[in-house]
């Protein structure tokens, strides 16, 4: 014999009740369905499983109505925890996501044949990381807080004080602004290294270095130093968590120190590596190296005015030195 | 512009919500089983669902509002709710709060 529509409903409900509970509400739930179809049978029902039915529907999905039993909560994320929740997720979701792809890159970088597959796949390769682990930071730290929430965590460890509040916009200096420029400067020294041991340009094989390789012993270490200068002044500035006059002028004097030297060295036709643009016009590109000083230059003087005249509108926000 | 239903039986069941306990402390003062006080509920217009209605029956008997007792004499078991001594106090002070927050109300207009 098949069990009933009551029979699955009821023990449906019961089913993730505490046994001291079970057997009682079991009991009283029985008699109540059958107490709400006789009610309905005699208000007109035309058939006693039509009733049943219908009873069954008023009460409703028993996962909700066993709920109401045991109190346990009919959300993942509920009220308690949810801002905590999003704060921590748009954090982590704001800063590793976007580091670990650019870590990602630089490393694919150096590893894969650029020269033979160009830099779709590092690209390609980035992106789906960058996917993968947006998907499990949402995860793990979903998990985390549902567990929170069961768990009945205090109000203590999940609070909310006034020293969280978004620092105001004007003067501030977000953690997502700081890892932009700390990423960016991390990934111009790590290129500076890569254009050295793994040129997309290749002769016989061997990669030929982009920037003239006698410039190793002057002034490529000196720009890799000025870029790790600049990281700590950005990170010095988050952790004040303001821009400061002093700052501001370390920032313009280090792009300086940065555009100068390779402004010169582009004037004196120094940058470049002879053999790279050698083989660039041997392939057919007869203007190499006056593109390149051209295209070079540009894009230095453009970084260094726009780096620049964001370290003075820094400066001028913060109002005081 | 006319009031829109939804937005007035939202505002009518978030302002009953509470009053269902107060109705049931004081029917139960004459023992009942939960259908009868189901039907009874409804008659007097407190619209309350079975879902809601049992959970709430066994959190105020849990609470040591409502003691209960299984009548086996019918055809049916039945488990029958009466309000406690401590029912009966906490009845009164919802009470006295109802008519507080009624003379409050009228006092405003």
């Amino acid at each position: 014999m098949t069990s009933s529509l009551t029979d699955r409903y009821v023990n449906a409900t019961v089913r993730s009740l505490d046994d001291e509970q079970r057997a009682e509400v079991e009991r009283e739930l029985r008699t109540t369905i059958e107490d709400m179809i006789d009610g309905r049978l005699e208000a007109g029902a035309p058939s006693r499983p039509e009733a049943e039915r219908e009873v069954l529907v008023e009460l409703g999905d028993p996962v909700r109505h066993a709920a109401g039993y045991t109190g346990r909560p009919l959300y993942l994320i509920g009220p308690a925890v949810y801002p905590q929740w999003r704060r921590v997720l748009t954090l982590l979701l704001s800063t590793l996501v976007p580091l670990v792809m650019v870590i990602n890159l630089v490393v694919r970088l150096f590893v894969d044949d650029v020269a033979t597959q160009g830099v779709g796949p590092a690209v390609v390769g980035a992106l789906r990381v960058g996917v993968m682990v947006a998907v499990t930071v949402v995860f793990g730290v979903t998990v985390v807080f549902v567990l929170a929430e069961r768990g009945k965590v205090a109000d203590v460890e999940l609070g909310w004080n006034p020293d969280q509040l978004p620092a105001d916009d004007a003067d501030s200096v977000s953690l997502g602004e700081t890892v932009t420029s700390v990423g960016f400067v991390v990934a111009a020294a790590l290129a500076i290294l890569w254009q050295q041991t793994s040129s997309p340009v290749t002769r016989d094989g061997e990669p030929v270095p982009v920037l003239d390789p006698a410039l190793w012993s002057g002034v490529l270490p000196w720009l890799v130093l000025v870029l790790a200068g600049q990281a700590v002044v950005a990170v010095i500035a988050y952790r004040r968590g303001r821009w400061s006059t002093p700052l501001a002028l370390a920032e313009v004097a280090l792009d300086l120190a940065f555009a100068v030297p390779v402004l010169l060295l582009l004037w004196a036709g120094a940058l470049f590596n002879p053999a790279f643009v050698g083989v660039l016009v041997a392939s057919g590109w007869a203007d190499a190296q006056c593109d390149l000083t051209v295209t070079t230059a540009i894009g230095v003087v453009v970084v260094l005015v726009w780096s620049v005249v964001e370290a003075l509108r820094r400066s001028r926000r913060t109002g005081h030195p | 512009m006319p009031l829109d239903d939804d937005v007035v039986a939202q505002h009518l069941q978030e302002l009953r919500r509470g009053i269902v306990v107060v109705a049931a402390l004081a029917t139960l003062r004459t023992p009942g089983y939960g259908y009868a006080l189901l039907e009874t509920l409804s008659g007097a217009g407190f619209g309350v669902d079975a879902n809601t209605l049992y959970p709430l029956l066994r959190r105020l008997e849990k609470q040591g509002l409502l003691t209960s007792h299984w009548n086996t004499d019918d055809a049916r078991p039945r488990k029958f709710y009466r309000t406690s001594a401590e029912g009966e106090e906490l009845l009164g002070t919802l009470r006295d709060d109802w008519r507080a927050l009624g003379a409050a109300i009228t006092d405003l207009t």
